[in-house]
């Protein structure tokens, strides 16, 4: 699959992160996004738009990113969803790796690691 | 250097008012070190040849340097190394201290001196034990030997200034650290940390000051305030608690929770528990930092 034809939703309950994501997912040659504010939003968003890649926070109002995991893996369990947070612990990676994300990038993030991951995960669609 | 401490050393020996060094500050982000200044930071002329320079350059249609020269105070080499050099950044506010008429060149030189030999200050890019040189400087700078966990206290207050610097700039001043229970918001958020240690920030500005810190974090040039600003904010201080977060996590083991960051916009905040007030006068604005550290 080739990024332009790759549906990606992004999760962020910020505004501005949910820009800066998409600035560079764009500028990769990206262009077929879905954005949501809070886990939950992500979680009926993946049901009703069945995108192929998801970016996922992990702090969030409502359902955090971890819970948002777990029920999307559990809905689809070939989601392709990378976690993007500033609260890298090994404890809330491990949580995130165990409930099926396949990658965790450390905010502040550089594009590269972005389109670096994006390529890997985009390969093998 | 760490050029953000001057302005507070200035406060700290009585020298300025609060008012007068904000008004101090701001006027030194439109200025440029002369290289009058630069020659008395370089210990090569004294504060009277300086003056006298000055007031032959009111009779004569030439440049400090070619009078310097023409004096025998420097060589047309020194000058052009000076010139090259622009010096620390402190000394364009040193600068402006005598151009406002608050004190002299000798009252600066010696002021100069003090700074130097008592803060010890170091260079962020070239010591190599950097960590333990901030730390001292907040230990210097902030009296929180009364509060429980004042070690954790202190990693969070120096991963602070290290990330005001790394993602607004260093062009800052911080103002003394001063408790208080109640505090009227313009643009605010806060975010608490909950676990073993418990702690919540808040970080607040006038719009103004929020526009330009905002468009520093996110590497943008916005002229009004918008959304984008308040997430901006946001996001800074969900960065740097995120980072804290992972440092205790990985430096003391210690599991801590973040929670969203909540906008505490125009409103009255009346935290439980010790807060203190951290202002940092940058020369764009005021960005106050209210911190509560739960015993």
């Amino acid at each position: 699959m080739e990024f332009k034809d790759c549906k990606i939703l992004i999760c962020d309950d910020s505004i501005l992160a949910r820009k800066q994501l998409k600035d560079v997912l764009t500028s990769a040659g990206c262009t077929d996004f879905i954005e949501a504010k809070n886990g939950q939003m992500a979680i009926d968003l993946y049901k009703s738009e069945k995108p192929n890649l998801v970016f996922l926070d992990i702090v969030m109002p409502e359902v955090d990113g971890i819970e948002a995991v777990k029920q999307i893996m559990e809905f689809d369990s070939n989601a392709v969803i990378i976690m993007v947070s500033s609260v890298g612990t090994q404890k809330q990676i491990k949580a995130a790796l165990v409930e099926g994300a396949k990658d965790f990038i450390q905010k502040p993030f550089v594009a590269t690691q972005i389109t670096n991951v994006m390529k890997k995960r985009v390969e093998g669609m | 250097m760490f050029t953000q401490l001057f302005g507070n050393f200035l406060l700290r020996k009585g020298v300025v008012t609060p008012e007068q060094l904000l008004r101090v500050i701001k006027a030194a982000s439109n200025s440029h070190v002369k290289l009058g200044t630069l020659c008395m930071h370089a210990g090569l002329m004294t504060p009277a040849e300086v003056e006298k320079v000055y007031l032959m350059q009111t009779q004569v249609d030439k440049r400090f340097g070619e009078i310097a020269v023409d004096e025998g105070f420097l060589t047309a080499s020194q000058v052009e190394e000076l010139m090259e050099n622009q010096g620390p950044h402190y000394l364009v506010l040193a600068q402006e201290l005598v151009e406002q008429g608050l004190m002299n060149h000798e009252d600066v030189e010696r002021l100069l001196y003090d700074y130097q030999t008592e803060t010890e200050l170091f260079d962020l890019d070239m010591m190599e034990d950097h960590k333990d040189k901030l730390k001292k400087l907040v230990l210097n700078f902030c009296n929180l030997a009364d509060i429980r966990n004042a070690d954790s206290a202190i990693s969070y207050l120096q991963l602070l200034f290290n990330n005001v610097i790394r993602f607004i700039g260093d062009d800052f001043t911080p103002m003394d650290l001063v408790p208080f229970q109640q505090y009227v918001t313009k643009v605010a958020t806060s975010q608490s940390l909950t676990g073993e240690y418990q702690l919540t920030s808040a970080i607040e500005m006038d719009e103004q000051t929020a526009v330009a810190f905002a468009s520093r974090y996110a590497g943008e040039e916005w002229d009004e305030f918008s959304e984008y600003v308040i997430a901006a904010l946001q996001d800074f201080l969900n960065l740097h608690n995120g980072l804290f977060v992972v440092n205790m996590s990985n430096t003391s083991s210690m599991e801590l929770n973040l929670g969203a960051p909540m906008d505490i916009s125009n409103d009255l905040y009346e935290p439980e528990g010790y807060t203190y007030l951290l202002p940092l006068a940058y020369t764009f604005g005021t960005v106050n930092f209210l911190i509560t550290i739960f015993n």
